[in-house]
């Protein structure tokens, strides 16, 4: 017997059969967890902003538009709990202006033969250069290289154009990078 | 195709998005252009480095948790409209609490996780209070009394549990006077009259 697509479990859900959530929480909970993770830096943080996705998915179950993919309006509500989450904390201070002009390009514009990055497995600092973005290139690079959606997809969960997507994780990687290097060269003349 | 283009279309390259045509173009332009194949190499890197990353396990406090709030809203679909997602004042949202029913085992938890440590507190007290009288021997008088109390419940008993006590108390008193002699009181024998009235005599 085929499994029940995603989408298909949804509409179920929305028709009433509250049930069937509990499949579609087997199948993305720990996807939507690291996503907190990643967003909020706190592993109980998450785990309550997480319940607070699934418990919005049925609140608001009659939104779900069975034409587009389950994933982007999970992510999408997941994006909005985040988001609820820092204005919360932080209302003076919102974390998810776009920054389509202002992202410092000179930082990494024109990377030195010495400044090509070797990993060599240090994921840990990957991590650390990963946390310390701004919350909304957190967010498209755990949308767009940790999570692997779609371009198209992630678009419609930031409620942008797709090519605007690509302009933002192609700045993103590279603050990501410059973020990198800056921690490495830290490292290194720490020892 | 220019570098500024190029590197737009990078993105796709790196995330397996980009049509065949691009592919070609994109292609063809790095073999060209060495700033774009450094920065493509370099972006290959950290986008393959995000991709290895092990995801966090959740905890099953997690699982629970939606399970829970699963069953409440299939019993009561209601609860959703009335439920809430509130926040403490870090931000911290609790798990799915209805706030207009206050649960009394929440207000309880709190209660006790606000005063813990007086509870511990008060508990160690107790608890050394209870193990100091294990270790302390037990005086003949308590012994009699627990006797005259629980056991045999006869008024002969309780006369002679009386009559020893006065006894006790007198010989305490004669210690007290004759302080320069050092009394050292036996350890009294069982409460029976004629032992009493030997003494006495």
């Amino acid at each position: 017997m085929e499994k029940a697509t995603d989408n298909e479990l949804m509409v179920r859900v929305k028709a009433g059969d509250l049930e069937r959530l509990g499949e579609l929480f087997d199948r993305h909970h720990v996807r939507l967890f690291n996503f907190m993770v990643h967003l909020v830096n706190n592993r109980q943080l998450a785990e309550d902003l997480t319940q607070d996705v699934f418990h919005r998915m049925l609140k608001y179950r009659e939104s779900f538009d069975p034409q587009h993919t389950f994933l982007s309006w999970m992510f999408r509500i997941a994006r909005r709990v985040s988001q609820d989450h820092w204005s919360r904390i932080q209302p003076e201070a919102p974390k998810f202006i776009e920054q389509d002009g202002d992202a410092p390009e000179s930082a990494c514009e024109k990377p030195g033969p010495d400044e090509v990055l070797i990993l060599s497995q240090d994921l840990e600092m990957l991590g650390k250069a990963l946390a310390g973005l701004a919350t909304e290139k957190r967010e498209i690079l755990i949308l767009s290289q940790i999570e692997r959606l779609r371009h198209e997809e992630i678009a419609r969960i930031l409620g942008c154009e797709t090519g605007a997507v690509k302009v933002r994780v192609h700045r993103a990687l590279k603050l990501l990078r410059a973020e990198y290097l800056t921690l490495m060269r830290g490292r290194e003349q720490a020892v | 195709m220019k570098c500024e283009e190029a590197r737009i279309q990078l993105a796709d390259l790196v995330t397996g998005e980009a049509s065949q045509t691009s592919t070609k173009k994109l292609e063809q332009h790095l073999m060209d252009c060495a700033g774009c194949r450094r920065e493509f190499a370099g972006l290959g890197e950290l986008s393959a480095g995000l991709r290895m990353m092990e995801p966090t396990k959740p905890p099953g406090s997690l699982r629970i948790g939606f399970e829970s709030m699963l069953q409440e809203a299939i019993r009561n679909p209601r609860s959703l409209e009335n439920g809430a997602i509130s926040a403490d004042k870090t931000g911290r949202s609790a798990n799915l609490r209805r706030e207009d029913e206050p649960s009394i085992h929440g207000w309880l938890g709190k209660l006790v996780m606000q005063h813990r440590w007086n509870l511990a507190g008060l508990a160690f007290c107790c608890l050394t209070t209870a193990c100091l009288q294990l270790a302390t021997p037990a005086d003949p008088i308590s012994i009699a009394s627990a006797q005259g109390k629980s056991g045999r419940k006869s008024s002969e008993q309780l006369a002679e549990v009386r009559e020893f006590r006065r006894f006790y108390a007198e010989l305490l008193e004669m210690r007290e006077r004759k302080s320069g002699i050092s009394v050292v009181l036996p350890v009294p024998p069982a409460p029976r009259s004629e032992n009493v009235r030997a003494v006495r005599g």
